[in-house]
This record gives C-alpha cells, structure tokens and sequence, in this order.
C-alpha cells in the first residue's frame, strides 16, 4: 500500500509544475496553450543538451528555465495585438519547438543514466532521499509562481485573461502582461521537463506527446473535487493551487489503481475519460439544482 | 461526496488485499513493458515468453504492459513492476530500457531491441541490464542492395526523427559513398508528412528505402504506391514492411529478438548476473520477398535471390496481407 503512495506522489511532483504552468494558463490567462507540450521537451533537452556537454547541471537546469520563458514569449509574440488566435499560435509554437529542440539535442534522445544530474547524488544515497529533493525543487518552482500570482502581478494577469480592455484602461501594457504570463508557465513546463528527464533518465523529442492535454484533464478532476469540497469562496489561489494538486494525485491514483486490478492499460484512457465525463455532467447537474 | 469517500475507501481496501495477495505468491515473475502496440512488438512478445518458458522448466506469470506511447502511463507501469518486486522486467526499445534502469536499480532487466552500449551498461551502478540489439549493420544492407542492383547510383532514403535511425541514416549514407550509391535523406516528423514526401522524390531516385523505421512501417503503403508507380523497387529492413507491401527486406525475423532475450531471462533466472551476459547482435539475416509487390513495381526476383545467394543469406518469399 505505501509503495502505491510512493509512486502516486513520486510520478505527480515531476508533473506538477507542468499543471500548475497548465492551470495558470487555463484558469487566470484563459488561454489553453498548447506550447507548454513543446517547453516540457525543451526543458528537458536544453538540460540533457549542456549537461552532456559537460555543463554544471544547476546552471544547465538554469538555462532549461531560461530557454522555457523564451518559448512563451514566443507564443506571446506570435499572439501579438490578437492577431492569432491563442490556440493557433500555440500550435504553431510547438511547430516551431519540434525542430528547434531537434537542432538542440542534436539527436532525438539523450541518455542521463550515467550523467552527473541535480538529482543524481541524492538517488545514489537512497531511493526516498532522490525523491524528497526532487520534490522540493518542483515545490519550489510552485512556490515561486504561486508566489507572483498571489502579487499584483498576478491580479494585472487575472485582469488580462477576464478582461483584457479592462486592463488596456488602466495604461497598461496588454502585450508586456501577456508576453509575461506565458514566460511564467512556460518556464514552469519546462522546469517540469527538466526534472522528469533527470527522474526517467533521459531526454526524448517525443516525451512531451499529449502532456498538455493530460494535464487539463487531471485540473478539471481537481476542480470539481474542490468545488464538491469547498462551498465556500475566497482564498482563490489556494483553491485553484489546491485542485491542481488534487486533480494531479487523482489522476495518478486512477492510473496505479486501475494497473494494480490488472485493468489492461489499453482501457484506461477510456476509463478516465469516462471518469471526467461523470464530474463534469455532476458539475453541470448541480449548478442546474 | 459521500458516494466518493466510499469508493475511495473501497478502492485503497481492494489494493492492499490485492497487494497482500501478490506477495504471498512464489511464482517467477516477468513483466514486459512494451511502449506501443505493434506487430513487430507482438512477435517479440510471443518469442520472448515462447523461449522462455521453454528454456526455464519453473512456472512462470508473464505480465504484459502496453504504454500506447504516453510517457506517464509507462512510467507507472514500470513502478508497478518494481513495486510488485518481479523477478525480471523486460523493456522493449531504448525509452522504455532508459526509463526501466532510471526506476528499477535492483531488479535485473532484459532490454530488447534497444540501442544501449556496452558503454551505457558499465556506467550504471548497479548494473543490471543484459542487452539485446536489434540494429542491422548499414555495411551489410547497402552491400545488399549494391549486389542486387549493380547499376543503381540514386537512392532515397526516407527516415523519421525516431531517436534509433538518426546515427544509422549517418552510416548508411557512409556506406553507400563506398560502394557507389549517392543516397539522399529525406526526414518525415509524421505520417503526415509522408505522402509529400512519397510525391517529391528526386527525378533520377532509382529506389526508395527505409530502415527499421516504426513510423515509415506504418505508412509502408503510401511508399509502395509511389514506388509502383515510377517502377522503382522499395527496400527495407523488416519482415513486417515486406508484409504490408513493400518489395523485399534484408533483415531478421523480429521472433529472434524475443528469443534471445527469451534466453537471457532464462541465464538471469538461473543466477547468472545480468550484467555478465553479453549484449546479443543479431546476426542471422533472412532476405524476405515480396512476389506480388516485385510484380507491381515490375522488379527481378531473380536478381534480389542471387545476391541473397551471393551474400549467402536465406531467402524467405513472403506472402502480403491482404489489403
């Protein structure tokens, strides 16, 4: 039972910041980007790239975060003045991203196995003591975001996604906002990419496949826990923090679940999805009542 | 709400019964991760478990794992696998084998058809993998194609960005400047993008060829199509391509990966450490021939048959699926 715990908690926290990039960009920016896909590879690319070239993995995993804000500014540019449409600049961005972290990498995968990582020497010691540092940066990385979100910066974003004119009458700069809001989950996607290449092992062009949209299905699970738990409102970033992390665990729990019954792997997507359709109808059901 | 806790309680009860279950049995157990359904992977999987339980005279429980290519699911599974403590996990390809050593460091693993080195191996503390690649030298398979057709000079080679074929695409252009052949490389990112690709050859491509490619072999069709009609021949390097339509293959019978890898289980369930046993290459090649697509695209089998007797490879006429 405690190793079903383990690898519950193990498998959220690499993919936590990931969702919490995702929840940002759906709940407070309004907008599904589609790049963060693309930031997780690159994340995990620039790190796996500088780190076989010898680079000290902090500064590696620096440059990771770095190259992360840059693929949202990206998106943010290519958005520009409304001209594209947020899901279409997204998917264009990731276009981009594909070849651009092929040049990166050089090859399509990059083996970590016998690397030097952030994360290295603590797994050599012991398996539990990897995992407490792995999730400490990745509760770091939250923290910080969760950190400029409960700022005015945060609230300037949370106006920008509601009301964007609103924002504009305030002599505001809509596009430095915007260009800012995305560099944050970005980076945060690629902080994600970043750790889980260091936890798996390596760095692959493929390994970001269907990540976004796994993400905003855990986040839609966890906000409908939270909103059966809390009737209340305030404390909003807690709240969207909080089901966040609930639809993660969830969505990793269903998953280890349904492989310990021996459910075949093959029907789990279906089951989750089913699982979603239920919240969701519920969600409706009781809005109605 | 209520209804939740209580499948939550349900659920957590259920797993640690079926936990507590799992330990009390002393069965061997193996269990195969396998990233993406597949034929070539099937065959693997019915060699592996065949040879295995033919070689290993002790009841075994052979768990199989399909991923369907998302990188969240197969880490679970692997953790389930480590978890549950079998006695060996066998991952198929070099993502899974990466991930598998990255999680499981004290079970002895058996990866199959990956490109993990020697090298990759003795870096890994503990080391416990044994190896089985699958990779045919691009020495022996231009030779091949340079001994069938004597003559041909422009070659196309289509490739994906599958993280096996880029250093194989380096060797194989090597390869084919020392024998006479300029091969052109024209990279796809999805099936997409391969019916451009297929409609934008070269003028003077005098075939088109494809490594053991997981994505071309999906599209192996589009390829046939395109070789037909400019009477080119369609080479590659699997039994499976040859299946679904491709002219002819120099290359093994995937079965033999799982056999091998069938073999080192077995040598590892006998207390032989994984790490001691050698990486296995595979060496048996079979010429594998597609009549009907050779008659489509108006090629000799004659000559496709004396360079396999030539090179002294074994000759399989294979039959196509239907379409």
């Amino acid at each position: 039972m405690s190793s079903l715990f383990f690898s519950v908690i193990t498998q959220s926290m690499t993919f936590l910041p990931l969702a919490l990039g995702i929840s940002i960009s759906y709940t407070i920016l309004r907008a599904t980007d589609m790049t963060l896909d693309g930031s997780f590879v690159l994340g995990a690319a620039i790190f796996a790239r500088l780190t076989t070239l010898g680079v000290p993995p902090l500064l590696s995993a620096a440059c990771a975060l770095i190259a992360g804000m840059l693929a949202g500014m990206m998106v943010s540019t290519i958005q520009r003045g409304g001209k594209v449409d947020p899901l279409l600049a997204g998917i264009l961005a990731t276009f981009i991203l594909t070849s651009g972290n092929l040049v990166i990498m050089g090859m399509p995968n990059i083996n970590l196995l016998s690397q030097t990582t952030l994360f290295s020497s603590a797994f050599a010691k012991s398996e539990f003591t990897g995992w407490i540092l792995v999730s400490c940066c990745s509760l770091i990385c939250c923290g910080i975001s969760l950190f400029l979100i409960s700022s005015r910066l945060g609230l300037l974003l949370r106006a920008l996604g509601d009301n964007p004119s609103l924002l504009q009458r305030l002599g505001k700069n809509i596009e430095a906002y915007r260009m800012t809001g995305f560099a944050l989950t970005n980076a945060l996607a690629a902080a994600s990419g970043c750790i889980t290449a260091q936890t798996v092992g390596y760095a692959d062009i493929g390994m970001g496949l269907g990540m976004t949209l796994t993400g905003i299905g855990a986040i839609i699970l966890g906000q409908q826990l939270v909103r059966l738990a809390i009737k209340k409102s305030g404390a909003r970033i807690l709240i969207e923090f909080s089901a966040c992390l609930i639809g993660v665990l969830f969505y990793f729990f269903a998953i280890n679940c349904l492989l310990r019954f021996d459910v075949n792997p093959i029907y789990l997507k279906m089951i989750l999805g089913l699982v979603l359709i239920f919240f969701l109808r519920a969600a409706v059901t009781r809005k109605l009542a | 709400m209520k209804l939740l806790t209580a499948c939550l309680i349900a659920i957590i009860g259920t797993v640690t019964l079926n936990a507590c279950k799992q330990e009390s049995s002393a069965t061997i157990k193996v269990g195969i991760v396998v990233p993406l359904q597949h034929k070539a992977m099937d065959e693997i999987i019915e060699g592996f478990t065949h040879t295995l339980k033919e070689t290993y005279h002790q009841p075994i429980e052979i768990k199989i794992a399909n991923a369907q290519n998302d990188a969240n699911l197969e880490r679970a599974i692997i953790q389930q696998m480590r978890d549950e403590n079998l006695n060996i996990i066998v991952p198929i390809g070099t993502d899974a084998s990466q991930m598998t050593l990255a999680i499981a460091r004290s079970q002895p693993v058996v990866s199959l058809a990956s490109d993990l080195s020697e090298q990759d191996r003795q870096k890994l503390n503990p080391c416990n993998v044994a190896i089985v690649h699958d990779e045919i030298s691009s020495t022996q398979l231009i030779q091949f194609i340079h001994a069938a057709y004597p003559s041909l000079t422009h070659l196309t080679l289509i490739h994906s960005s599958a993280n096996k074929i880029f250093p194989e695409v380096a060797k194989t252009i090597t390869a084919g400047k020392k024998n006479g052949i300029e091969i052109k490389n024209v990279m796809i990112t999805s099936l997409a993008e391969l019916t451009s690709a297929a409609e934008n050859l070269s003028e003077n491509t005098q075939g088109i060829f494809i490594l053991k490619d997981h994505l071309l072999v999906s599209g192996i069709s589009t390829l046939a199509q395109a070789a037909n009609k400019r009477h080119i021949p369609l080479i590659t390097s699997d039994q499976g391509s040859v299946q679904d339509g491709a002219d002819f293959a120099l290359g093994v019978h995937e079965k033999e990966i799982g056999v091998e890898g069938g073999k080192l289980a077995a040598d590892i369930l006998n207390n032989i450490p994984a790490c001691h046993l050698p990486i296995v290459e595979m060496k048996k090649l079979t010429v594998f021939i597609n009549k009907n697509a050779m008659q489509h695209s108006k090629q000799n089998i004659d000559a496709i048959a004396n360079a396999a007797k030539k090179l002294q490879y074994h000759v399989e006429l294979i039959n196509q699926n239907a379409e």
